[in-house]
């Protein structure tokens, strides 16, 4: 961590390369308007696509992955910058989906996803089925 | 040496130049003032709960009132005293240890004091009124809710909880960034001081767990003010949401209560074992490593809800995991003590019962982490006396062998060691006689957080000698307070470096000037003051001559008055929600005043030259 | 040089972020200014907050037991339209600190004024959009639990919309009011960075919430 002569010059003014050009961000832009696009007619075409909805929770996760990383890698420029900045997004962003993916599976009982509509009215009674009760001593 | 430069580091007085402080070391008393000041309010309910559970059926309060004390003790424990007095040592050290002028940003760091204080304020505010917030520090859905808790009692909980993970959030930003980024030159990751290293991982620990209990807390309101339905299960919502949310944050919260009391502990072993600390390195990792697991662990407070033997099973698997890192730690201590020149200070007495008190603690906490065995204690007094010896026996130790080990170095004077070791034995018989038979008491069934117990189940011995204990531990507090008033005018002149000490700050005169160092030191070693004191083989060095110092290099930041102004707006924002008995408009009307003098505020303090 | 001597410039969040320190700022171990520093810190925090609500909202989405279901009331093409706004504002404030850095005062002016009217474009979109709801759908805040978690998450995510509309205006009056004098790229680009994360969070918030709505 110590002082990184390159990454200080990165600050100045008028790094052209810390910063990209114009015609980078440019073509950049072009390139998520299509994405947006993309996942647009993807998603109004998913029937005649015959896409399954595990194919399509994966694609469009993709594509979104895609736009995240040209956003955060060049629009803030994370690739020119200390990689510190990047192991900070990486550890927000990593804790932060595995914990909820957790939270989600823990929390959401098996019987109440598979026949949506049914279970909402039971409350939380869904979330202790299996559990045999504890052993009166 | 001292009293010039007490003259000249607080030449400065006055009420308002408290109030516009930027200075971290001033702004770090005040956070200790303050936490010492709270820890009274809380110590004084703890002796209300134990005088009313000395005997059975017991009239001396009503079940109401007991559970708003049980409340408050814990909310004011964790929030107002272990954090902030945690936040003053951050405050007074992290910059004088890694030899930097100032924090990152010395007005935000007195934003996060001010917002600290109001927050406090509003949750004490609750006494005067007699709307004690009585659902438990966890403060479980859905008691909370509006149908089980209609008066504002919850409302202080929640915009108290919420404003003080503002202050806390705006001060983890600050250290975390002035720590990676203000060291001194040479001063590489590893060879920074251990308590930086700790206080590096908790300033972690906030900034990724405090988004959850805000998120919760916002839900919270949602529920009570707007009616929605996220903890109600009649409108579909799951009680057990709050619980996972409070526990994501809940557990973090727990190790950023630990961390920065080991890195103290660390500091001081090390110090007056007169040895480098055992295992630096290990220590960095293991605190990292339990940093880490800390985010992993949160349903272990859950096993008894019924997620499910899967679930169980790998929370058990994590919470056994962190068992390891904390190990490692505790053996390092004891190798530091080991072969040491040990000089039995009351900073070193504090420090070596952590270990004894923290390994009790942490045993205890090892048997809950087994499902079957968590289920048989659960909600038992057994879970009350190892939490009380994780964080009592443990952080409040640590943090008072801070006190002891640091005094003199922020007032220039030594405390009295003879009451300072009168404190201290009185603290540990104390605290174990309060504690030690809640392990009896919680394996024979007393359930935690009842207000009173019938004669017949035979848990009035155990119950009369915790509060015993309870009452000695309050002389020690009192006698602490005689302590550090005698000492803070007939204390012995500390000099710059009374214990003979490894870090940079005792490098410094006591109390240290206000822009800490004439010339920023150049690092290279691990304990580097130790290193320019002695040479490999342990013989004094002639310490080299000191830099040249011109004046003119030093800029200090100006006072200002915006962060106490900006605090308060948001203040006036959370205040908003407690008045809708006043009708809409004044209710809605203050939330929006606050909301603008926030950003007035904001627009004075980025105008301002700093 | 000049940037250096006038600090502060930024609205609310410019200042909680850490707006406006002292201008001797001597190098940092990283050689990342702290304010930029401390403006990923606080994206790593914010990961949280947003995973926190979008979490939330993915386990109640289908819990409501009255009212509108999710993909009853989701209008898709508004919402891309929504997005692409989103997306080209991020598109400007690039430029807006590019001709910040190349000391091309109009250019840069014209830039931020247009990442400050995208913000505002998209919450127009976001207003239409809960109007829709509550007028045409009866979708209130309290309609059912869908509902409740859908506005705050969005809501969250508009708020912070609106913060950065704020900090934008402060950026473009501070630059007609000093004009040359101030070009102050390091604050420029923290608003940047926190404008980008809005946007990718919004990235975000299209695909696993409004694309993921059968699933």
């Amino acid at each position: 961590m110590s002082h990184d002569v390159k990454n200080a010059k990165n600050t100045h003014a008028h790094d052209e390369k810390a910063h990209g050009s114009i015609k980078l961000y440019v073509i950049f832009a072009v390139i998520l308007c299509l994405i947006t696009f993309a996942e647009w007619a993807i998603f109004k075409k998913r029937d005649a696509l015959g896409i399954s909805n595990h194919m399509l929770v994966f694609g469009l996760l993709l594509l979104s992955l895609v736009k995240f990383v040209m956003v955060c890698g060049w629009y803030m420029h994370l690739r020119y910058d200390h990689k510190s900045l990047t192991n900070m997004l990486i550890m927000g962003m990593v804790l932060a989906s595995a914990t909820f993916a957790v939270v989600a599976v823990v929390v959401h009982p098996k019987d109440c996803s598979a026949s949506k509509g049914e279970c909402f009215r039971l409350g939380d009674s869904t979330a202790v089925p299996e559990e045999p009760a504890p052993a009166s001593p | 040496m001292s009293a010039s430069a007490h003259s000249q580091s607080y030449s400065k007085t006055g009420l308002w130049s408290w109030i516009t402080t930027v200075d971290h070391k001033r702004i770090g008393i005040l956070y200790a003032c303050s936490a010492l000041a709270f820890m009274v309010i809380a110590g004084i309910d703890a002796l209300l709960m134990r005088s009313q559970l000395a005997l059975p059926d017991n009239g001396l309060i009503s079940a109401e009132t007991y559970n708003g004390l049980v409340t408050m003790h814990g909310t004011s424990m964790i929030f107002l005293f272990i954090m902030p007095l945690s936040a003053g040592f951050f405050n007074f050290f992290t910059p004088l240890m890694i030899g930097a002028p100032d924090v990152a940003f010395p007005r935000l760091n007195a934003l996060s004091f001010w917002i600290f204080l109001f927050g406090g304020l509003l949750l004490n505010f609750s006494y005067l009124i007699g709307q004690m917030p009585a659902v438990g520090w966890f403060a479980y859905a859905n008691l909370t809710l509006r149908q089980y808790s209609p008066t504002v009692s919850v409302d202080f909980w929640v915009w108290g909880i919420q404003i003080l993970g503002l202050a806390s959030l705006i001060a983890a930003i600050n250290f975390f960034t002035t720590i990676l980024n203000m060291r001194a030159p040479g001063m590489t990751l590893l060879k920074m001081p251990i308590f930086i290293w700790a206080t590096l991982v908790t300033q972690v620990l906030l900034i990724l767990a405090l988004p959850v209990i805000t998120v919760a807390c916002v839900m919270l309101s949602f529920d009570r003010a707007f009616g929605t339905g996220f903890f109600d299960p009649g409108a579909g919502g799951y009680v057990l949401m709050w619980e996972h949310l409070f526990w994501v944050f809940g557990h973090p919260e727990v190790y950023i209560l630990i961390l920065p009391g080991m890195g103290i502990v660390s500091e001081i072993l090390a110090t007056f074992s007169r040895k480098p600390l055992f295992g630096y390195s290990v220590m960095v990792y293991s605190t990292c490593a339990i940093g880490f697991l800390g985010f992993a662990v949160w349903a272990h407070h859950m096993f008894t809800v019924g997620m499910g033997p899967w679930a169980n099973a790998l929370f058990s698997a994590a919470t056994m995991l962190i068992a390891i890192p904390t190990g490692v730690k505790i053996f390092n201590w004891m190798s530091t003590l080991w072969g040491g020149k040990i000089r039995f200070t009351t900073a070193a007495l504090y420090a070596i019962s952590f270990i004894a008190m923290f390994t009790f603690g942490g045993l205890s906490g090892i048997m809950h982490s087994s499902p079957p065995i968590d289920t048989q204690h659960h909600d038992t007094y057994f879970v009350v006396a190892h939490f009380h010896y994780v964080l009592y026996g443990g952080a409040v130790m640590a943090l008072f062998g801070g006190i002891y080990y640091w005094f003199p170095k922020v007032t220039g004077r030594l405390m009295n060691e003879t009451l300072g070791k009168i404190q201290f034995w009185l603290y540990m018989v104390g605290f174990n006689l309060t504690f030690f038979p809640m392990h009896f008491l919680g394996v024979q069934g007393m359930p935690r957080r009842i207000y009173t117990y019938a004669p017949d189940r035979g848990w009035n011995l155990w119950n009369l000698i915790c509060t015993m204990g309870a009452y000695l531990t309050a002389i020690g507090a009192f006698l602490f307070a005689v302590n550090v008033f005698w000492s803070l005018f007939k204390g012995k002149i500390a000099g710059n470096d009374p214990w003979d000490a490894r870090t940079l700050e005792w490098s410094l005169p006591s109390p240290p000037l206000e822009h800490n160092f004439d010339v920023i030191p150049t690092v290279t070693h691990l304990d580097e003051w130790w290193h320019r004191k002695y040479n490999e083989d342990g013989t004094r060095k002639v310490l080299a001559p000191a830099p040249h110092f011109d004046p003119q290099t030093i800029h200090l930041p100006n006072p200002s008055y915006w962060p106490i102004v900006l605090a308060f707006g948001i203040l006036l924002i959370g205040t908003g929600f407690f008045l809708p008995s006043f009708g809409h408009v004044i209710s809605i009307g203050t939330s929006v005043t606050g909301a603008l003098v926030v950003l007035g505020s904001a627009f004075g303090w980025s105008y301002e030259k700093a | 040089m000049l940037d250096s001597q006038h600090t502060g410039s930024a609205g609310t969040a410019g200042t909680i972020h850490g707006a406006g320190q002292e201008a001797h700022t001597h190098p940092t171990n990283t050689g990342v200014d702290n304010r930029k520093f401390a403006m990923w810190t606080l994206i790593a925090s914010e990961c949280f907050l947003f995973g926190t609500l979008i979490g939330n909202y993915l386990i109640h989405k289908n819990r409501g037991i009255s009212g509108p279901k999710p993909h009853e009331v989701y209008q898709i093409d508004i919402t891309t339209l929504s997005t692409f706004d989103l997306l080209m504002s991020s598109v400007a404030m690039v430029f807006a600190l590019y001709y910040c850095n190349a000391r091309r005062l109009r250019l840069f002016q014209f830039w931020t004024g247009v990442v400050a009217l995208g913000g505002l474009i998209f919450l127009g979109f976001q207003y239409i959009e809960f109007s829709h709801f509550v007028l045409k759908e009866d979708l209130g805040l309290t309609r059912n639990i869908f509902a409740s978690s859908f506005y705050l998450l969005t809501g969250c995510h508009g708020a912070h919309v609106t913060v950065g509309v704020i900090w934008m205006l402060s950026i473009l009056i501070t630059s007609l009011i000093k004009g040359d004098k101030w070009f102050n790229s390091t604050m420029v680009e923290v608003a940047g960075l926190y404008w980008h994360f809005v946007d990718v969070v919004w990235i975000i918030i299209f695909t696993v919430v409004y694309l993921f709505v059968y699933v």
